[in-house]
């Protein structure tokens, strides 16, 4: 790519999009903004090729770092506007509910999906983008050091806590259901 | 294991990493035993099963095709940083023509200077270097005397005064003479301007001489079989017939000079000695 392979910017782009796309969706929830911080980031590799350094970290941590430089960026400068994702997202759910063959259960799911993104985005930025690398994207321990810039075990740490705040804020909710339900059941 | 090491253990547990077979079995015996943590390690799972079916949910999501925007910055990064590189270059090949420029004007100073040395040297210059001084008799120093000062009619050397021969050679033609062996008539004091042309040439050791000039019709074909230089003594009458300048009053004393032989045993060219 360094030379000026267009083929081989493609290739890149097809192989690296996909995680740096979902990591940005998962991290802002908003599908506009990790459109953007996926462009941005392919952008920033096109101007500033020369700054990576492969004795520092693999090509997909040198990406996910700075596309979690751009998020953060982002979400630090649109922290007080409101966001229109979640009722296209709600949409979305319908739409696929509409579709399904067993429309309650994928309401249901669609549900728990939307209560834990929302739990995720709740989350602080330094706990949320532990939970984003490594529960839904996956990566080892090591893998989100890299992309993070920190020590194995304050992944580690930050993990536990962010997995104990994500049920902490999904218990309430539940509770809540429940309750709903039982009142529900008192009227009826 | 206690229920604080399992609450350190209990992320790996529910993420289903690596861990050592023993603290996996320990754990999971604690999470049958102790109610609080089984009830832990469940809430673990099915926030693990919740985040699954979310990262399941997002992997869904289409990715946004590669842009043209993308392919603009990067053709437009290329055409930038291609001009540089160009540059570069220019400058390169810059300095690799001066200094190409620089040898050839080097190069044409010193066949220049050949040529000129070459013009100015008589026909002696053109002898074979190959013609080492070992391979030489030794030359003699001949004593003329006055009524043979027509350097055409110069003797071929009789007197071997042990002196070793020197063959001429470009670049050896100004070799020194050991003083001590030949006695030095002419003093350093007689040398003057007008006594001494000014194609005089200066040797390293202050002994000053002509150039060779052509005594008879030296050609250069008959030079080229090598010779002898033989030093002699001659009547100061002798540097008129050569055309230099002579006191008069020292009409007596005698000058020395090198007489250069070929082959033949002729008397090719001389050169005087100061």
């Amino acid at each position: 790519m360094l030379a000026g392979d267009e083929e081989a910017l493609a290739a890149l782009y097809q192989r690296r999009a996909r995680d740096i796309f979902r990591f940005a969706l998962q991290m802002c929830g908003s599908r506009a903004l990790a459109d953007d911080v996926t462009q941005e980031v392919f952008m920033v590799l096109i101007r500033e090729a020369n700054t990576f350094d492969a004795a520092r970290g693999s090509v997909n941590a040198f990406l996910m770092g700075v596309a979690r430089n751009h998020v953060l960026r982002r979400l630090r400068r649109e922290r007080f506007y409101v966001s229109m994702e979640e009722e296209s997202q709600s949409e979305t759910a319908k739409n696929i509910s509409r579709t399904s063959e067993n429309p309650l259960d994928d309401m249901s799911r669609t549900e728990t999906i939307e209560s834990v993104r929302k739990a995720v985005l709740a989350l602080p930025e330094r706990y949320r983008e532990v939970v984003v690398l490594c529960d839904l994207q996956e990566m080892s321990y090591l893998e989100a050091a890299e992309v993070l810039g920190c020590a194995v075990g304050t992944v580690r740490s930050r993990l536990h806590r962010a997995r104990a705040l994500l049920i902490e804020k999904m218990r309430p909710a539940e509770e809540e259901e429940a309750v709903d339900v039982k009142s529900a059941r008192c009227f009826a | 294991m206690n229920c604080q090491d399992f609450e350190s253990n209990v992320n790996d547990l529910t993420r289903e990493q690596m861990m050592e077979a023993s603290v996996l079995a320990e754990a999971l015996a604690h999470g049958e035993g102790c109610e609080a943590c089984a009830r832990r390690l469940e809430e673990q799972r099915s926030l693990s099963f919740k985040l699954r079916a979310l990262a399941g949910e997002t992997n869904s999501a289409k990715l946004p095709p590669m842009g043209n925007d993308l392919l603009t910055a990067f053709r437009s990064r290329q055409a930038a940083a291609n001009p540089p590189a160009t540059r570069a270059s220019r400058h390169y090949r810059a300095i690799v023509a001066g200094a190409m420029a620089v040898a050839a004007m080097v190069f044409v100073a010193i066949a220049v200077t050949m040529i000129r040395s070459r013009s100015v040297t008589p026909a002696v210059q053109s002898l074979p270097p190959a013609v080492g001084p070992k391979s030489l008799p030794p030359t003699e120093i001949a004593t003329v005397t006055p009524g043979e000062s027509t350097p055409e009619s110069l003797p071929l050397p009789h007197k071997n005064t042990g002196r070793e021969g020197r063959s001429v050679v470009g670049k050896n033609r100004h070799r020194n003479l050991s003083p001590t062996v030949a006695p030095v008539d002419v003093s350093v004091k007689d040398v003057t301007a007008k006594e001494i042309p000014t194609s005089i040439t200066s040797d390293a050791a202050a002994e000053i001489t002509t150039d060779f000039m052509p005594v008879g019709y030296a050609s250069a074909t008959t030079l080229q079989d090598g010779g002898q230089l033989v030093r002699v003594e001659l009547p100061r009458s002798a540097l008129v017939a050569f055309g230099l300048p002579m006191n008069v009053n020292r009409y007596e004393e005698k000058v020395k000079a090198d007489v250069f032989f070929s082959a033949d045993g002729m008397a090719r060219a001389i050169r005087f000695v100061q």
